[in-house]
């Protein structure tokens, strides 16, 4: 028969194509052709005829018509179909939608904020359109260690011109330097942040329309182009064009220009832009290559590789060669691309604190695991609910269903509720967004709508853990044979279900344990930094910053005014504070250096009361002191540190720099945590030796502080009459120096709590999907005598032990990544096992009271009603 | 009256269909053609001429038993319809007035020379 059948591939060609109306009768008409052919002409000829008039047919008036379109619209009744049934299901099942809902509602918004924020994070200086040609000019200083780190993100003056000239592939460099400056405007004066810039701004960081407009204003040091914002603060809403303002007091510089005010995502921000002349130390860093106050950005011209301007720059070794002849260091210039500067930079004086992309790696991971969470809840909740399906599902099939019919329709349903669950998210995070940009201090925008590509992307996930978190349970229950279905042995012949079920309650938890013992730790930290001993006291010091006056020729008259005031019990003056001193040095003479040798030490200048306001021990020696004039000119005094890098035991009366040292101190912390104490010189302040750098500090006493600090701003008054007034607590500014732990701290902490709770709800659901099952099988428990607790704790055990296995998994994970995180630090808390330990008994205490109040509730109904259910 | 003109070949399957009278499918009405008019017809051209035919209006089809020889396929029996038929009338009253109107013009020519 076989021999007598025409070619298949042919036949089966034909039937795709042709009209399915007709097909069946002109199939038989080519049978019939064929089969006469094959007797008069062989089955060769007879074969190749038939291929000729099947492909003869092959045209338009036969091909099959918009089949396509029919077969998606049988599709979408059969989708139409699906969601139907889905929302049935789902609104008979309502614990267990509300359940699913709640979860994957919890773990997209988390997801979405999290995406928001590593996009925001990642947008940084992206906003010019030649953003790939901007580069920032920064300097090594091999062998000058500022906080463990030696490059610097400052340059000279005299960089900018001198790139300018020698490497042609710059089109464009400019020197600036964001700075405050005491303005003063209706007889009030305020800080004011603003760009000092040279002309060429413009041309590097170009904006458009008002860059010859602007290169002309930079090139006038008595102009100011202000920032909408600004000109609106000051000049509300008149006119700001050709008013004056006053620089320090005493400069008066007119407005020629408005800009727009720089976007939140670059890495230095202004008020306002005016010249680098303006800046109080340009005249005397002309031509001074080793003066670096300054920061120099270039343009390169398109796709310039950096490292041909590195290799140029060298020819600034005949400049920087004499300028460092007195230093042990040499720098060298290399380039940091601008748009990577935000998260990848982490060099000394940023203009302002970077991103962290260490953060953003951990950012997205725990959007991940929070995402994973809720979809494996999704996961475990509809598998063991799928059991309880099983009727439908043999039915189904019994009544024609094809296996992927069924897949669908489980799919349909898990994609309508992440879909459900995405809507509920985007208004939750609509609402959270203010509450997280305040914890992580960022300002991320909500702006969605105006990025219809993210919210697509974003969508695009949600459907993605949709359709996965689906395709669990739907292999599961789609494999199933009917007729076991049918008779209820669905549950049985399901071990493996059981197996992965299981373990993905463990993986769900472990992750939670994990979060949970990290974030404990980040808190026993932070609080151990908190409460350490840093060497000095802060309780009740005020300080005041005066960084642009030179307040030096009215400190004694200060200080006697400022002690008449009530409540003050102490006052001194500081350049530096213990909070975070910048101010270091290298030093080549002391007694009994050899050749060659250098110390690097941290410095700051003082005076006699500075030791007694801070209750700093002194270990040998003495005090400044006014009875000893020398004091002010060339004495100082050590820490231990500096005594152990010298080598010293003791240091009274030894030769130091220019001078002698007269004492030391005990160590005590004058940097964040992170960094080991240091060496460090205390000098006498005077008028040499930081003019414009100064802090009044003063100790007062406990109630009252408004009162005293009222009088004390009338006394400044007197004093310096256009400073603005700012007290700072000393102890507000310590933990200001850890801000960024403490809101790193606090959203892992918030995370955890809800990586917790989703791991609970997961939990609870299918606990209550198991009691359901077994609803009988307690009621006959308990009319044979089992006690409420018998039967609570048959339902605990197995979901413990999980739990248990869980903790045990989570420990040495959590141990090695905190082992990690606190390597970053000098001064650590111990990690402790026993904290461990607790975390895993929480857990499991958690687990079962989640479990409990579903058992109890189960155990204590009455057998009968369990027995007459179904 | 265009839209219900009639194509050569359409008529001759028209034709054909009204020849065969009730035993007129794929296969007979292909073979009657092949036979009379000595030219090849392929299926694919003579199902097309069928499909259109039938959309038109001219002819009706019903589908008749299957046979072993077609591999139990049915066949697709047609009929020429009433409307079939006047526009098979129509057909042929347009070529006889042409034929009378040709021998005029034939006539014209030769006097002219």
């Amino acid at each position: 028969m076989h021999r007598h059948d025409p070619p298949q591939f042919m036949l089966r060609f034909f039937k795709w194509f042709c009209d399915p109306e007709l097909h069946p009768f002109i199939e038989g008409d080519l049978f019939e052709l064929y089969r006469e052919r094959l007797e008069e002409l062989g089955k060769r000829r007879a074969d190749r005829r038939f291929i000729i008039d099947v492909l003869l047919l092959f045209r338009p008036g036969m091909i099959r018509r918009l089949q396509l379109l029919a077969d998606t619209l049988y599709h979408l009744t059969m989708i139409k179909n699906h969601f139907k049934i889905s929302l049935r299901s789902l609104s008979k099942q309502k614990f267990f939608t509300a359940v699913n809902v709640a979860g994957m509602t919890l773990g997209l918004t988390c997801f979405i904020l999290i995406a928001l924020y590593i996009r925001y994070e990642s947008s940084f200086d992206k906003h010019y359109p030649h953003a790939d040609q901007l580069y920032r000019i920064s300097q090594l200083q091999v062998g000058n260690d500022l906080r463990g780190k030696n490059r610097y993100a400052f340059s000279p003056l005299t960089l900018a011109p001198a790139v300018k000239e020698t490497c042609p592939e710059v089109l464009a460099a400019t020197t600036l330097e964001v700075h405050k400056a005491l303005f003063v405007h209706n007889e009030q004066g305020l800080y004011e942040e603003g760009l000092y810039a040279d002309e060429a701004f413009f041309e590097v960081f170009s904006s458009g329309d008002f860059d010859s407009q602007g290169k002309a204003i930079l090139q006038d040091p008595n102009a100011i182009i202000l920032t909408q914002s600004f000109a609106q603060k000051y000049f509300g809403d008149e006119s700001a064009m050709g008013k004056e303002l006053l620089l320090k007091g005493e400069q008066s510089l007119t407005v020629k220009g408005i800009v727009e005010d720089p976007p939140k995502n670059q890495h230095f921000q202004y008020d306002y832009i005016t010249s680098y002349q303006n800046l109080p130390w340009y005249s005397s860093d002309i031509g001074f290559w080793n003066h670096n106050n300054y920061r120099t950005y270039v343009r390169l011209k398109p796709g310039t590789d950096p490292s041909i301007i590195e290799t140029q720059m060298q020819q600034f070794d005949q400049y920087t060669e004499s300028a460092y002849r007195s230093f042990s260091f040499k720098p060298t210039y290399f380039l940091q691309s601008v748009p990577d500067i935000h998260l990848h930079s982490d060099i000394n004086f940023e203009i302002a604190a970077n991103g962290d992309i260490r953060y953003l790696y951990l950012a997205a991971s725990i959007a991940f695991i929070i995402l994973l969470l809720a979809s494996i809840n999704y996961m475990n909740l509809a598998a063991s609910r799928s059991s309880g399906q099983a009727l439908q599902v043999g039915i189904r099939k019994v009544l024609g269903a094809r296996r992927n019919q069924i897949i669908q329709q489980y799919l349909v349903e898990s994609v309508l509720i992440s879909l459900i669950s995405f809507a509920l998210a985007i208004t939750l995070a609509y609402l959270l967004i203010p509450v997280m940009n305040q914890i992580l201090n960022v300002e991320v925008p909500f702006d969605l709508k105006q990025n219809p590509l993210v919210l697509t992307g974003l969508l695009a996930v949600a459907m993605v853990i949709g359709l996965l978190s689906g395709l669990y349970p739907a292999i599961l229950s789609s494999a199933s044979k009917p007729i076991l279905a049918l008779k209820g042995k669905w549950f049985k012949i399901r071990r493996e279900g059981t197996l992965l079920r299981n373990s993905l309650v463990v993986g769900q938890f472990s992750a939670a344990i994990i979060l949970a013992i990290c974030s404990v730790v980040i808190y026993q930290q932070l609080n151990f930094i908190q409460s350490k001993k840093i060497g000095y006291s802060r309780d009740q010091v005020v300080y005041l910053s005066y960084n642009q006056t030179n307040i030096n020729p009215q400190t004694p008259a200060i200080r006697q005014e400022l002690l008449r005031t009530p409540g003050i019990k102490n006052v001194s003056f500081a350049n530096g504070l213990p909070l975070n001193l910048g101010c270091n040095t290298i030093i080549n003479a002391w007694e009994g250096r050899t050749e060659e040798e250098e110390l690097y030490i941290y410095c700051n200048y003082i005076d006699h009361n500075f030791l007694d306001l801070f209750e700093i021990e002194l270990v040998e020696g003495r005090n400044f002191s006014p009875a000893h004039p020398g004091d002010t000119t060339n004495h100082y005094l050590l820490n231990e540190a500096a005594l152990r890098q010298l080598g010293w035991t003791s240091a009274v009366g030894k030769r130091f720099r220019d001078g002698t040292v007269i004492g030391v101190v005990k160590d005590f912390h004058f940097q964040p945590f992170d960094l080991a104490i240091e060496p460090l010189f205390m000098g006498y302040r005077n008028a040499n030796r930081g003019r414009y750098i100064g802090h009044i500090t003063m100790k007062i006493e406990g109630g009252q502080e408004d009162k005293l600090l009222a009088d004390v701003k009338n006394t400044m008054k007197t004093f310096l009459p256009n400073q603005p007034f700012d007290p700072q607590f000393m102890d507000d500014s310590y933990h200001q120096l850890y801000s960024a732990e403490r809101r790193f701290g606090k959203a892992f902490g918030i995370f955890t709590l809800i990586a917790l709770f989703i791991a609970c709800m997961g939990l609870f659901g299918l606990v209550s999907h198991r009691l359901v099952q077994r609803t009988k099988e307690i009621g006959i428990r308990k009319v044979l005598g089992a006690t409420v607790a018998n039967i609570v704790g048959m339902v605990s055990k197995d979901f413990l032990q999980l739990v248990l296995l869980s903790t045990l998994i989570a420990i040495p994970v959590a141990w090695w990544s905190m082992q990690q995180w606190l390597q970053d630090f000098a001064y650590r808390t111990e990690l402790h096992l026993g904290i461990f330990l607790l975390i895993g008994v929480l857990a499991i205490g958690l687990a079962f009271l989640t479990v409990g109040v579903k058992a109890v509730q189960a155990a204590s109904a009455n057998p009968m009603d369990n027995l007459r259910s179904e | 009256m265009s839209k219900n003109r009639l194509g050569e070949f359409e008529e001759i399957v028209m034709l054909t269909v009204g020849i065969l009278h009730g035993n007129a499918y794929g296969v007979t009405i292909k073979k009657e053609i092949e036979s009379r008019a000595d030219r090849k017809v392929s299926v694919g051209a003579l199902q097309t001429a069928l499909k259109r035919l039938e959309q038109k209006g001219y002819l009706k089809a019903y589908s008749g038993e299957g046979t072993q020889e077609r591999a139990g396929r049915p066949k697709r029996f047609y009929s020429v319809t009433a409307s079939g038929r006047t526009a098979l009338g129509n057909s042929r009253d347009l070529r006889n007035e042409l034929w009378a109107a040709m021998s005029k013009v034939i006539l014209d020519l030769k006097l002219g020379h």
